[in-house]
């Protein structure tokens, strides 16, 4: 239940964190914390406009892909403090959800008939394809390291031990931002602030969407960067009081949100066809945390 | 600590995969001196003078120092251009080289041998197999040395425990 309220309250202010660490990075004086909240409340209080050619699943779409993000929040956990949602195998259902959510943003793309946001849908579809394996073989390791398969109970019984473990935290950290990036297009991968449809990943499958759909499908990105934060905040909690995991949530959330304004800011983005080498690559060090852990189990030495 | 290494050592051969710049190639093979370096120091059974200022000799000074720069030298002194120029997509290049980790990581739970380190023997053959893989798969004569190095560092790296 607090994991929840922190990470709505923290995706209140992400994208403004963002904003403000890109626009005091490159000098200039930049838009408040509270800007992008206050674009996404001008978005709600407008009505949508739809095109002849969509069916029901465009109108749908924005709604359902919110929802699914909004479920996927419930099952985050906050240190040894459960999530809404905790059951064995919740991982899995949070993976799946998110793609449910993900399937429902690119039928709609696919169901405006424009050649653009199929193409960007295409590549989105790709993009999170190569990334979920490495998600499953991250969570898959820490499930067999800890022996359990539900988010709180892993994160619970999380420990430094070992070197070796710390280096595993490392690649964990390091992998979850990747596809925290990735799922959320943002900069090595995709440019959110790309003029081009030719180059677009993301920003091109919601061009036909407009006023309140629109403001669902933006507070979506907020979401969901401040959801992948609190997991990756969860890796540094273990069993701790109330009192010290909430400032480590809090802390954690906005170290995140600085780090991708600063890759934002310093990065040049990949080209388009190396993107899929650099997500697998993902997979082969997910793949290294694997063999970490069978090193740490005693299984291979 | 030397799993540590050893760690960041297969994370290397991973990057060689994707890299595409021969610039690139000479900084990891730089980088994997000093990952050397670390690893024969730690498992150095008695630290004299002479032990430590050959493992230095071999590790630091010529593969950290000497043959990156020689091989920057030959670069710019032949005008190679900076692109590795592979056969293969580096996507595939990448594919094959976690394959070989994994196969090689198979093939050390075959051995039932007590006298073989397992995570020296998967680093050790997957950085060979990776080397002989980079040889075949570019087009350059630098970049086939720069397999052959690869191959090196694997040697270097298996008779350590």
């Amino acid at each position: 239940m607090i994991s929840f309220i922190l990470i709505i309250l923290m995706s209140l202010i992400f994208t403004g964190i963002v904003i403000r660490t890109k626009s005091i990075t490159s000098g200039r004086k930049g838009p408040g914390i509270f800007q992008p909240l206050k674009d996404l409340a001008r978005l709600f209080k407008k009505g949508s406009v739809y095109s002849q050619t969509t069916s029901f699943i465009f109108q749908l779409a924005p709604s359902v892909y919110l929802a699914s993000i909004l479920m996927a929040v419930l099952v985050i956990p906050l240190g040894q403090y459960k999530g809404i949602l905790s059951f064995e195998g919740d991982f899995v259902f949070f993976a799946y959800v998110l793609g449910a959510g993900k399937f429902f943003s690119i039928l709609s793309a696919m169901d405006t008939g424009s050649s653009f946001e199929g193409m960007g849908a295409s590549r989105e579809a790709l993009f999170s394809m190569f990334a979920e394996p490495a998600f499953f073989l991250l969570m898959g390791s820490f499930a067999l390291l800890t022996g359990y398969t539900s988010f709180q109970q892993i994160f619970h019984s999380l420990h430094f031990g070992s070197s070796v473990s710390y280096v595993l935290m490392v690649l964990a950290t390091y992998v979850l931002v990747m596809i925290a990036l990735i799922e959320n297009s943002r900069m090595p991968i995709d440019d959110p602030k790309t003029h081009l449809e030719l180059t677009m990943v993301h920003e091109v499958m919601v061009l036909d969407n407009s006023g309140f759909d629109l403001g669902m499908i933006l507070y979506g990105t907020p979401l969901k960067l401040a959801m992948y934060g609190g997991l990756i905040a969860n890796l540094f909690m273990g069993d701790f009081p109330l009192v010290l995991t909430i400032p480590i949530f809090l802390g954690l959330q906005i170290a995140f949100a600085v780090t991708v304004g600063i890759i934002e800011s310093f990065m040049a983005r990949f080209r388009m066809n190396h993107n899929a080498q650099y997500i697998l690559t993902l997979s082969s060090v997910s793949l290294l945390i694997l063999l970490g852990v069978l090193l740490i189990l005693g299984q291979f030495n | 600590m030397t799993n540590v290494l050893l760690i960041i050592f297969t994370i290397t051969l991973l990057y060689l995969g994707i890299a595409h710049r021969l610039l690139t190639y000479i900084k990891i093979l730089a980088f994997q001196g000093i990952l050397l370096f670390g690893i024969a120091f730690i498992e150095l059974i008695e630290i004299d003078l002479a032990n430590l200022s050959f493992v230095l000799l071999e590790t630091v000074i010529f593969k950290t120092i000497a043959i990156p720069l020689f091989l920057q030298y030959v670069m710019k002194r032949n005008r190679i251009t900076r692109d590795a120029e592979p056969y293969l997509p580096n996507f595939m290049s990448l594919i094959i080289i976690t394959l070989i980790i994994i196969s090689t990581f198979l093939l050390s739970n075959t051995i039932p041998d007590a006298r073989i380190s397992k995570i020296y023997f998967v680093v050790a053959l997957s950085t060979l197999f990776t080397g002989l893989f980079i040889i075949a798969s570019r087009n350059k004569l630098i970049t086939h040395v720069m397999g052959y190095l690869v191959i090196e560092n694997g040697v270097l790296s298996c008779p350590w425990p």
